[in-house]
């Protein structure tokens, strides 16, 4: 209910609409980043995300808080730019975790092959907890499962990566 | 709960920083979109303050009248107890009921209910909160003439709800069957009649000595209450029910007969 009231609140006033916007930019970014890899197409998807759920308001549905919808939108732009065939330069396509520079390469490039080697929804979930520290409340509407569901599936996911990366730590 | 050994594993996973302008561009397309307010849904509690505005004044005028009135009639203690201070607690309640039976069959006129069937808001919504909102005002009633009868040292608590809510409830419960049964234009006198029968019938039974505010008329009362009560619940379900429009009835031409 209370979502409801602040999403026409957002209809109504373009002031806040701008704050909304800014305030869970770099957080969608950043979501899309660790999907992608690449800094152009995650802005690229980041904006589409934003304005498709623009333009969608009116079909809003209810994943709680109104950050969980964006997250939904932005797996589906996700979902959709890998199904499209896209030129990759070769620079970008060389590494995903680029910008780090080649200190602590190695535990990066680990880190990528243990993070790929798990199932899709368990990377998600990781991803969902870790890195966007939302609550498990949030991360099961998002992925609409249950919130017993998501715990469970959260807590293998973190056994099998702590068990990938146990090989190896870097300082 | 967060394992800190593997957040510090995956805070090795940077993110470069996102471009400023990517973020201006964003916020500037966002700008042009037409998001379309005047479609936007009113929230419950909107609607539900909105009701409010289409209850006349004349309702707000004669429910707060009366009840002010009674409220002063029973707590100044101009009445005395063995006389009349129980009748108007008793006959207050028919009253009330009638007022607010008086402004529920207008949402019933003809034409009316067919303009209300097509509107985003269900006409049952519309029912259910004139009637939340005119019960939650004869309990605040109910509650202050409890309140000021507990100054009287002869009365218990259990007379103030057995003879202010009894009446109340069969009250209702007669609104309530007329309203699920007779046509739109008769509602309103059938109310009527019905709410100045039961006022006579209490102030007959008082003049005749019945002594029906007896404390041994305890029994009778509860009893009444008791009867009442499942009868009001399921006559209020199947107004509900009738007032819920074409999503899972057919339309006979006036009122809504659910299959």
């Amino acid at each position: 209910m209370f979502e409801q009231k602040r999403l026409q609140s957002l209809i109504c006033d373009k002031d806040r609409l701008d704050a909304f916007i800014r305030e869970n930019y770099a957080d969608i970014y950043r979501y899309c980043f660790y999907h992608v890899g690449e800094k152009d197409l995650a802005q690229d998807i980041t904006q589409e995300a934003f304005l498709k759920f623009l333009k969608g308001l009116e079909h809003y549905e209810e994943y709680g808080k109104l950050k969980n919808y964006l997250y939904v939108i932005a797996r589906n732009c996700i979902r959709d730019s890998f199904r499209k065939p896209r030129e990759t330069a070769l620079e970008d396509a060389a590494e995903p975790f680029s910008d780090g520079g080649l200190e602590g390469l190695p535990a990066r490039v680990d880190l990528s092959r243990a993070l790929q080697s798990l199932e899709p929804l368990e990377r998600e979930l990781l991803l969902l907890r870790y890195e966007q520290e939302l609550k498990l409340r949030d991360i099961a509407r998002i992925l609409q499962l249950p919130v017993s569901t998501a715990r469970y599936k959260l807590k293998h996911a973190e056994k099998t990566l702590k068990a990938r990366l146990g090989a190896t730590t870097y300082d | 709960m967060i394992d800190r050994k593997l957040k510090k594993e995956l805070n090795k996973w940077e993110v470069p920083a996102y471009d400023a302008g990517e973020l201006e561009d964003t916020l500037s397309i966002a700008k042009n979109i037409n998001l379309h307010p005047e479609r936007q849904r009113m929230t419950g509690a909107a609607f539900f303050f909105g009701q409010l505005r289409f209850i006349r004044k004349r309702t707000w005028v004669l429910k707060l009248a009366f009840s002010a009135g009674m409220l002063w009639l029973l707590g100044t203690g101009r009445l005395e107890l063995s006389n009349w201070l129980w009748t108007v607690l008793a006959i207050s309640g028919p009253v009330l009921c009638l007022q607010n039976a008086n402004e529920l069959c207008r949402l019933f006129q003809p034409g009316l209910l067919e303009i209300q069937m097509t509107a985003r808001n269900s006409f049952r919504s519309v029912l259910l909160i004139r009637l939340t909102v005119f019960g939650i005002l004869d309990f605040l009633f109910f509650v202050c003439a409890a309140v000021f009868l507990s100054a009287f040292p002869e009365t218990a608590l259990w007379q103030a709800v057995l003879y202010g809510m009894v009446p109340y409830e069969i009250m209702c419960l007669g609104c309530l069957f007329i309203l699920n049964r007779c046509g739109e234009e008769t509602m309103l006198l059938y109310t009527a009649a019905w709410g100045v029968f039961l006022s006579c019938a209490l102030l007959t039974l008082k003049i005749s000595g019945a002594g029906i505010f007896e404390p041994s008329g305890f029994g009778g009362w509860a009893l009444a209450g008791a009867a009442a009560l499942p009868a009001l619940g399921f006559e209020l379900k199947r107004l509900l029910k009738n007032a819920g429009g074409n999503r899972y009835a057919f339309n006979d031409g006036t009122f809504i007969e659910t299959v």
